[in-house]
């Protein structure tokens, strides 16, 4: 029978040993997300940008589409990715499929809506003033980028933070084109949803507290940086 | 650089906001737009400041040096040579150094160059000492004093300032005044949309009264605030310190009478008249003063307010006296509700005109 106190004492031993195989997955985890959060926020950034700073046909129906775009399932992407990267499907002939680029493509197009909605709220919270203010003392199209970026950088780093958490937590896409395979594709979530189901708990549980710090070390980040935000 | 406006007109969601506008500015000096809420004031000075498209008409910019008029497809060269100065003013993050060196920092102005004018800037505005304040933190005086200084930094040939001393303190608002008499003295066209008509008689050198998007009345401030329609004035002045009465004449003067109240007026009417006074221009005094200003009325304070850095205060002299004093005087002189004060005004600070 499984027993709770007996698999937290060999996980805890397994991290303070620096158990190989443990960090593996962590760092695999770790640089995944942080690849498809640093791709996301470089796309979600321009275009927040370039949606917010134009007047437009159709602006409206664009900020709602993108809004939308974050309801959509992970699993669902993840199936789209599966579809477009396995070998029948038109993306096939670049093998990506169960990699870790397949990985980070899935996790940018997860994180690109999220982060794009809260840039977006973020350049529209500003007010068209500060705009006006810039162009009025003289700012040219590259001063005005550079200075509403300044103006709204507290709320990109919350974009960023809050992406990058949203990815590094998920798991069924993941799964689905990277595969679990240890090694290369294994990340924390879907070794310690594999684990588990194997009865492997001390490795699931040890995973799983490395999560569960570094889920809540990026709230704290989070929560300081919406604090600057706010003000 | 001159500006001339021909027949434009702008609308929003179908509704007319200005229609069918010219003017020209040309010289240098004091500008004011005048006119009521929703009269179209604040669009006209956003699209002569081109941030607004006209949706027909021309806008002309005559930049100084150059044959003909500018195009618009020379704006950001044009922008360059204005400024506009929202209220409340925007304060970017940052501290107030920073502040009034972004119109420098756009130019590409070094470093030290930078600094060096914008320290002057501040300390013209009495901001000396706040360079390394944070810019948002500051009082609304404060700041609108951080954007006067900010853009007086970039030196513009224009400057358009959208009721540059509403809800200010009285320090704020008359070193903005002074700053404002200062630009037009050194040759800068200063453009200012204000509902405070106190003001424009103050300061003002040509005034264009919009109603309902059209300029009803143009002209030299003494000569449309003096000889204009009086009455007219009078409804928008508002109704602080507006009485009904009549104007007698006294051996050598004439006296506004409302009720059993009355104070000396200068005026070449008389009969059924109104009145108004500015609560700006009274003072208040403990002691029953000897000066040359022909009021002087004992009354009790009824009620005071509180309204950003002053106190607007009711005096009982027989009629309601609103009286407009700071805070660090009614601090200072240790008034309360009840307090027995003397007001006292010049006759000629008293607004006549005749009853219609």
């Amino acid at each position: 029978m499984f027993n709770l106190i007996q698999s937290m004492k060999q996980a805890m031993g397994m991290l303070s040993q620096f158990d190989a195989e443990i960090w593996q997955i962590v760092l695999m985890s770790l640089r995944v997300s942080l690849a498809s959060s640093v791709i996301a926020i470089c796309l979600a950034i321009p275009l927040s940008f370039a949606i917010t700073q134009n007047e437009f046909r159709g602006k409206r129906v664009v900020i709602g589409a993108v809004n939308s775009f974050i309801a959509v399932p992970a699993v669902v992407i993840g199936l789209v990715c599966y579809l477009l990267l396995s070998r029948s499907g038109p993306l096939g002939f670049w093998h990506l499929l169960y990699s870790p680029s397949a990985m980070i493509t899935a996790q940018s197009l997860l994180a690109l809506p999220l982060m794009t909605g809260l840039c977006i709220a973020a350049l529209q919270g500003l007010g068209h003033r500060v705009r006006e203010t810039m162009v009025t003392l003289g700012a040219g199209r590259r001063h005005l980028t550079l200075g509403i970026m300044r103006e709204v950088r507290f709320a990109l780093a919350a974009a960023f933070i809050t992406g990058f958490s949203r990815v590094l937590g998920e798991t069924g896409m993941t799964m689905m084109v990277g595969g679990n395979i240890k090694g290369e594709t294994r990340v924390m979530t879907t070794a310690i949803a594999l684990e588990t189901i194997k009865g492997n708990f001390e490795l699931g549980i040890a995973l799983g507290i490395v999560l569960l710090v570094v889920a809540i070390g990026i709230n704290v980040v989070l929560q300081l940086v919406q604090g600057r935000a706010g003000r | 650089m001159r500006i001339a406006v021909q027949n434009i007109s702008k609308s929003f969601d179908g509704k007319a906001v200005l229609k069918d506008i010219s003017l020209t500015i040309e010289k240098p000096g004091i500008y004011a737009l005048v006119g009521p809420n929703g009269s179209g004031k604040t669009t006209l000075m956003r699209m002569l400041a081109l941030l607004e498209r006209t949706d027909s008409g021309t806008l002309k910019y005559k930049v100084r040096d150059t044959e003909g008029y500018a195009s618009l497809n020379t704006t950001p060269r044009i922008r360059k040579r204005m400024a506009l100065i929202h209220n409340p003013a925007v304060m970017f993050s940052g501290s107030v150094k920073y502040n009034a060196g972004y119109g420098l920092r756009v130019r590409g102005v070094s470093r030290d160059m930078r600094m060096k004018k914008v320290l002057q800037s501040l300390e013209s505005l009495s901001l000396g000492g706040f360079e390394k304040r944070e810019a948002r933190t500051l009082s609304a005086g404060e700041i609108q004093r951080v954007a006067l200084a900010r853009a007086l930094v970039i030196d513009p040939e224009l400057i358009f300032l959208d009721e540059p001393t509403a809800n200010l303190d009285p320090l704020s608002a008359k070193l903005i005044e002074q700053t404002i008499l200062e630009l037009a003295r050194r040759g800068k066209k200063v453009v200012l949309a204000t509902h405070n008509l106190w003001q424009v008689e103050r300061i003002a050198d040509w005034v264009w009264f919009l109603n309902d998007g059209i300029i009803s009345i143009s002209g030299t401030a003494q000569d449309v605030l003096h000889k204009g329609d009086q009455a007219f004035w009078g409804k928008f002045l508002g109704r602080d310190n507006m009485f009904a009465g009549e104007i007698v004449d006294l051996k050598n003067g004439k006296s506004f009478k409302v009720g059993n109240v009355s104070f000396e007026v200068a005026s070449d009417i008389t009969g059924p008249a109104m009145a108004s006074l500015n609560p700006n221009e009274i003072i208040l005094s403990a002691q029953k003063l000897t000066s040359s200003a022909r009021n002087v009325m004992e009354g009790v304070i009824t009620e005071a307010v509180s309204e950003g850095g002053l106190y607007k205060i009711t005096v009982d002299v027989g009629l309601p006296l609103i009286v407009a004093i700071t805070k660090a005087s009614w601090d200072e002189m240790g008034l309360q509700e009840g307090s027995k004060v003397y007001a006292v005004f010049k006759a000629s600070s008293v607004r006549v005109w005749r009853e219609e």
